[in-house]
């Protein structure tokens, strides 16, 4: 008898080994595969998409992002008053909500969240660098805990992008009581109020979560999450396709046919905040970067569209300008357009009195990046299509690290792109063309338009959405005209899943929020 | 008191019976160039306990004679002919790989002229002894290291427990020619085939071994099969010698006949090669040429481009090895021959 | 042999010292700021500025080293900036999954290297021996990173009888489930080293095939088995690890490729996303581990060189 079970567990062990490669897991589970492993569960260390992708679950801000879009919902704050002179945010929190620790969430652990990274005394300041902390928390001047569910923030100044920026990473709140316990290494311990808490994390292995299961809004339906780390695109189609995963974002563009033939999977392109951009120095009289007729000509030479169709398989829509669709109604599509035109390029060209075109420019581009789609291939595109018209480009390309040092010493022409966290123009038209961030800021075109910094230096200290929107659009509209980059493609989001997942919508911010996601067999 | 001393010996039951018996034996050596006759049709015969020297200068074919009665021929050697009976044993050129195993180290063994590279270097030397036993005698792994301590002692290696742990490279060139006739009389094989056992030594440490080769021999009663191509060891060891040349034997006599009168002029030459007492102060003779490329034989007697004695017939044919009248001794030369070819 | 060891080990420490001098300038010499990695586009100049400052960026190099060094000597390898954690326990958790692969991949090549070169020596000019040898030729010049996509493809799209990736399953773990998960990876790992060693072993064994007292074992009468694999594989193991512990340093160096294909949450792995980062102390901390785990690699292989050797002598 002995003899004859262990033969059959041989046997079973034999075809467990040859056999099917995915194990079926229960249902209510789903298996995300990521591009690289998460590395932290304290919101305040976290500068990776991956990374966000999983402790956006477990950590709530005050304010939330709806379902899909960029728009902001109340979440541990149920209202906000922000008064007159845009210096007082009064929030009402929300009532019986836990820390996954069992603690009490209260207008004291906001406090507690927030001035651990602001306050170098702080009890719970530690030894870490709180390197968001300026951009979300510079503008607070004090923070108050009213009662246990009232919370009042002074600001300095008024600051328009202030709210959308609670949304932020963060700012999200950490349970008081994780952070006395463990200090500096409340990332092993997360404790939030979210819908998932952490159940298992073995680093660079697997990180699970599972349904919290006293969470005050609405329950997910998909009770746990086994977030996975894929490095390499095929592996992760090949893991898709084969059900080791169910759900997982940038597949080889050259798979994305076979996989929209796949009746087992969808495909899901979602627009998202993304601008890729070749900024040129405006400054700058040799290359005559400093004739906006120059710089519209260029802009009418490069094949946007060939660019999104050849090289990024139509995994992006044409640019023009440096807010996406994803920005929904804050977006300008009423600007000037630069179609592509060679013969136009260079009339233009002809006009700002080179009709023979020019050389010597010297043109950035990294070999990789975050958010750089095919850099490499896309520069040499562009590089193509201007000495076309007559402008003769030399690319110069570099290792992402020493590119995002060099980019920031006044390049001559430089590739760049942009994954704004948050939903608020402010991050992308103050930070990248306002000339208050000259060079080692991030306006590295050094692009300056008075008109254009008073109307988004103004946006950033209004609060009114209204107000804000007409700032936005105006700036844009002249941006566009001024043409201080090459404006070429807003990427899109590839989500592909398992047809089973129902329900899930991408969302513009680069988040996988599955949340409002089920899943059927 | 020493069993393993006194393997049955088939000569004491027959004093007539050769020990073994060569005949017609043929090996080839496929070339890129072409085939070629290392060993062409040797006979030999050797009696049980005799010692039986074979000489000729290198390239004659000796050493392949040797290995191929072993079975040691590799590829792209070949055996291609002939028979070789050993004692009471069916055609030895005919047993599998693994019959052949037994008899060689047990009953035939062989020592060979580089004991420098002829042990294995990793192994320790008592290792290497003990291999032979636990194959053919069936002992443990301690009864055999026990044994080739003992055999150590025989061949006259001093504080042989020491020496047994020590690796080739620590001995000198005699001790590990000593350490090779240990290994080769382990099993007290009726026939011993010695190649050059003495060539790679030094002057003062060959006639040592050759003395220790004679005093084994005796106490054992083993034949031996001595190649070399130096006529003074001959004088001194054998009974009875085959001169080979070419892949043939020119000439067998006893070590009397052939010393006192060289029939064929190769021996001649040979015997004029060797320095001697009478002759010192008088500048050697060699003989003038070389070994001719085998496959590239003369026509006729494969000799006579460097013999001296050479005339017309040699070109037409190959002279046969044929019996002297009235004696045992044989010659493959036109000048003996009662009826050489016009 | 005591004596031998311990001058050995007390070499070790200029070496080190060497790598530490030698990382901390290549790294801190190359362009790329961690601050502006770390703060990515959301900060403001002051922000990096600040950031620098915290992280002693600013300091003069030679202080900057000696602050590092001096910590290291006490077992402080400092903060990972990326993963926010110590850095010699991550490291080490790391460096062990990567010694699995390579311990696998050197199964592999030792297994199929060494036992197809003996048996391509042993039918030496048969269709064995040449079938091999293209096969070992053919092994040596893929590239890891094709091999490793191309089994992807195959073995876990294609048949679906292998994993993707990874090294445990989404769910569970055992020691089958890495067995099975270490399989592709590994011989992906081990498949250039198994060609060179089956390529090395065959023209060992056939050198020493060759050697006298390879017929004197034959003379002895010492079965064909026995002649090929102790006497002549004895000799030709010299030559063999010789180029064994040369691999053992290839297969260390090479698991960053195949980690990278295959998510093996090895040291390799974490190295390239911290020199992407310019996450210092992990690099720093990566590098001396490896320095050290080559150096007793090395070590380890001139002790087996004189076992197998008695020629050799250390003192």
């Amino acid at each position: 008898m002995k003899i004859w079970n262990s033969g059959a567990g041989a046997l079973l062990a034999t075809a467990a080994f040859f056999g099917a490669a995915a194990p079926a897991l229960a249902d209510e589970t789903i298996v995300i595969g990521l591009q690289a492993e998460p590395v932290t569960f304290d919101p305040t260390q976290i500068s990776d998409l991956n990374t966000s992708r999983v402790v956006h679950r477990i950590y709530e801000g005050l304010v939330g992002l709806k379902y899909g879009t960029y728009d902001l919902e109340p979440r541990l704050a149920e209202s906000w008053e922000i008064s007159e002179d845009g210096l007082v945010y009064t929030f009402k929190l929300r009532e019986g909500v836990k820390f996954h620790d069992g603690t009490d969430f209260n207008a004291e652990a906001v406090k507690y969240s927030f001035e651990r990274q602001t306050d170098e005394n702080h009890p719970a300041h530690g030894s870490l660098t709180y390197r968001g902390a300026p951009s979300y928390l510079g503008p607070v001047d004090t923070i108050e805990a009213v009662d246990d569910l009232t919370l009042k923030i002074t600001l300095k100044q008024p600051s328009g992008p202030f709210l959308a920026r609670l949304a932020g990473m963060t700012v999200k709140i950490v349970s008081p009581a994780a952070l006395k316990a463990h200090g500096d290494d409340v990332g092993q311990f997360p404790a939030g109020t979210g819908p998932y808490m952490l159940e298992e994390w073995e680093p660079g292995i697997r990180a699970t979560l599972t349904v919290n299961p006293d969470y005050y809004g609405t329950a997910p339906e998909i009770e746990k999450l086994i977030y996975v780390p894929i490095l390499e695109p095929v592996a992760r189609l090949s893991a898709l396709t084969t059900g080791e995963i169910d759900l997982t974002i940038d597949v080889p563009f050259d798979s994305l046919t076979e996989l929209e033939e796949n009746p087992d999977i969808e495909l899901q392109q979602g627009a998202s905040a993304h601008v890729w951009f070749v900024a040129l120095n405006t400054q700058l009289s040799d290359p005559p970067f400093d004739n906006v007729l120059v710089r519209q000509a260029m802009n009418y030479a490069v094949d946007k569209e060939g660019i999104v169709n050849d090289i990024l398989q139509g995994t992006a829509t044409v640019s023009s300008g440096p807010l996406s669709a994803g920005y929904g109604d804050l977006q300008n599509k009423d600007v000037r357009k630069y179609d592509y035109d060679p013969e136009k390029a260079k009339e233009f060209l002809a006009e700002a009195g080179y009709p023979d075109g020019f050389g010597g420019c010297e043109f950035m581009v990294p070999e990789s990046g975050s958010g750089m789609q095919a850099p490499i291939e896309m520069g040499t595109y562009i590089q193509a299509n201007l000495s076309a018209v007559g402008i003769d480009c030399q690319i110069k390309t570099m290792e992402w690290g020493a590119y995002l040092t060099a980019y920031r010493e006044s390049p001559m022409m430089a590739q760049m792109s942009w994954n704004p966290p948050i939903g608020d123009p402010d991050i992308v038209l103050n930070n990248l063309l306002n000339s208050s961030n000259f060079p080692p800021g991030w306006n590295a075109g050094s692009y300056k338009n008075e008109r254009v910094d008073e109307l988004v230096s103004t946006a950033q200290r209004l609060s009114d959405p209204d107000e804000r929107r007409e700032l936005y659009l105006e700036a844009q509209a002249l941006i566009a005209e001024d043409a201080p980059w090459i404006f070429v493609d807003h990427g899109n989001q590839i989500i592909a899943h398992t047809t089973k997942l129902k329900n899930f919508l991408v969302s513009p911010n680069f988040d996988l929020v599955v949340e409002g996601a089920s899943y059927e067999d | 008191m020493d069993t393993l001393m006194h393997a049955p010996k088939t000569a004491a039951k027959n004093a007539n019976a050769p020990l073994l018996e060569v005949s017609n034996l043929s090996t080839e050596f496929a070339t890129y160039a072409g085939t070629l006759s290392a060993v062409d049709g040797v006979s030999l015969s050797l009696q049980p306990g005799e010692v039986f020297g074979i000489v000729g200068e290198s390239g004659s074919g000796k050493s392949v004679t040797a290995l191929s009665i072993m079975g040691l021929i590799k590829k792209p050697g070949r055996v291609t002919g002939g028979t070789v009976r050993f004692k009471d044993e069916a055609n030895l050129l005919d047993k599998t790989p693994a019959e052949m195993r037994k008899i060689r180290g047990g009953q035939i063994s062989m020592i060979f002229q580089e004991p420098m590279t002829s042990l294995n270097p990793v192994f320790r030397i008592g290792w290497q002894i003990a291999e032979v036993l636990q194959i053919h005698r069936e002992m443990t792994r301690t009864e055999a290291w026990e044994r080739a301590i003992h055999l150590l002692d025989r061949v006259g290696i001093a504080s042989p427990a020491k020496r047994a742990r020590e690796f080739p490279h620590q001995l000198s060139g005699g001790m590990r020619q000593r350490v090779m006739i240990a290994m080769a009389m382990a099993c007290a094989p009726s026939l011993l085939f010695a190649d050059e056992p003495t060539t790679a030594l030094d002057v003062t440490v060959q006639a040592q071994i050759l003395d220790l080769m004679v005093q084994l021999k005796e106490e054992d009663g083993a034949a031996v099969m001595l190649i070399t191509h130096d006529m003074g060891v001959i004088a001194e060891m054998a009974q009875k010698v085959a001169v080979m040349y070419a892949g043939v034997v020119m000439e067998e006599a006893t070590v009397e006949e052939l010393f006192d009168s060289p029939l064929h002029p190769y021996t001649q030459g040979l015997l004029d090669s060797i320095p001697r007492k009478k002759s010192r102060g008088q500048s050697l003779k060699a003989i003038p040429g070389i070994v001719p490329n085998l496959l590239h034989l003369p026509t006729g007697c494969r000799f006579r481009d460097r013999c001296a004695a050479a005339h017309s017939a040699c070109a037409l044919a190959d002279p046969p090895l044929q019996t002297m009248p009235n004696s045992t001794r044989k010659v493959r030369c036109w000048l003996h021959h009662p009826e050489p070819p016009k | 042999m005591r004596n031998y060891l311990l001058k050995r080990l007390a070499q070790t420490i200029p070496v080190l010292f060497g790598i530490s001098i030698l990382v901390f300038s290549m790294l801190h010499l190359a362009p790329g700021d961690p601050a502006d990695l770390l703060l990515g586009p959301d900060a403001t100049p002051e922000a990096v500025e600040d950031l620098r400052e915290d992280m002693g960026l600013n300091r003069p190099l030679i202080v900057q080293y000696g602050a590092w060094a001096g910590r290291i000597v006490q077992g402080d390898f400092g903060r990972s900036v990326v993963l926010n954690r110590a850095v010699l326990p991550e490291v080490m958790k790391r460096f062990k999954n990567t010694l699995i692969l390579t311990a696998g991949a050197l199964a592999f090549a030792v297994v199929f290297g060494i036992g197809i070169g003996i048996l391509a020596a042993k039918f030496h000019q048969t269709v064995f021996d040449s079938a091999a040898m293209l096969v070992a030729l053919a092994g040596i010049s893929m590239p890891t990173f094709f091999t490793g996509i191309a089994a992807i493809l195959i073995f876990a799209m294609g048949f679906q009888v292998l994993p993707s990736s990874g090294m445990y399953p989404a769910r569970g773990g055992d020691f089958f489930d890495l067995m099975r998960h270490l399989l592709m990876p590994a011989v992906t790992l081990g498949a250039v080293s198994a060609a060179i060693l089956a390529r090395i072993t065959r023209s060992a064994m056939l050198e020493v095939i060759q050697q006298d007292f390879i017929r004197t074992a034959r003379a002895k009468g010492v079965s064909e088995d026995k002649v090929v694999w102790i006497h002549a594989l004895r000799n030709a193991s010299i030559t063999i690890v010789t180029v064994l512990g040369m691999q053992i340093g290839y297969l260390l160096g090479g698991s960053v490729i195949t980690e990278a294909v295959f998510s093996w949450p090895g040291l390799g792995q974490m190295m390239v996303r911290a020199i992407q980062a310019r996450d210092y102390p992990t690099v720093q901390g990566g590098v001396l581990i490896i320095a050290m785990s080559f150096v007793f690699i090395n070590l380890a292989v001139d002790l087996i060189y004189a076992w197998l050797d008695p020629r050799i002598r250390y003192s």
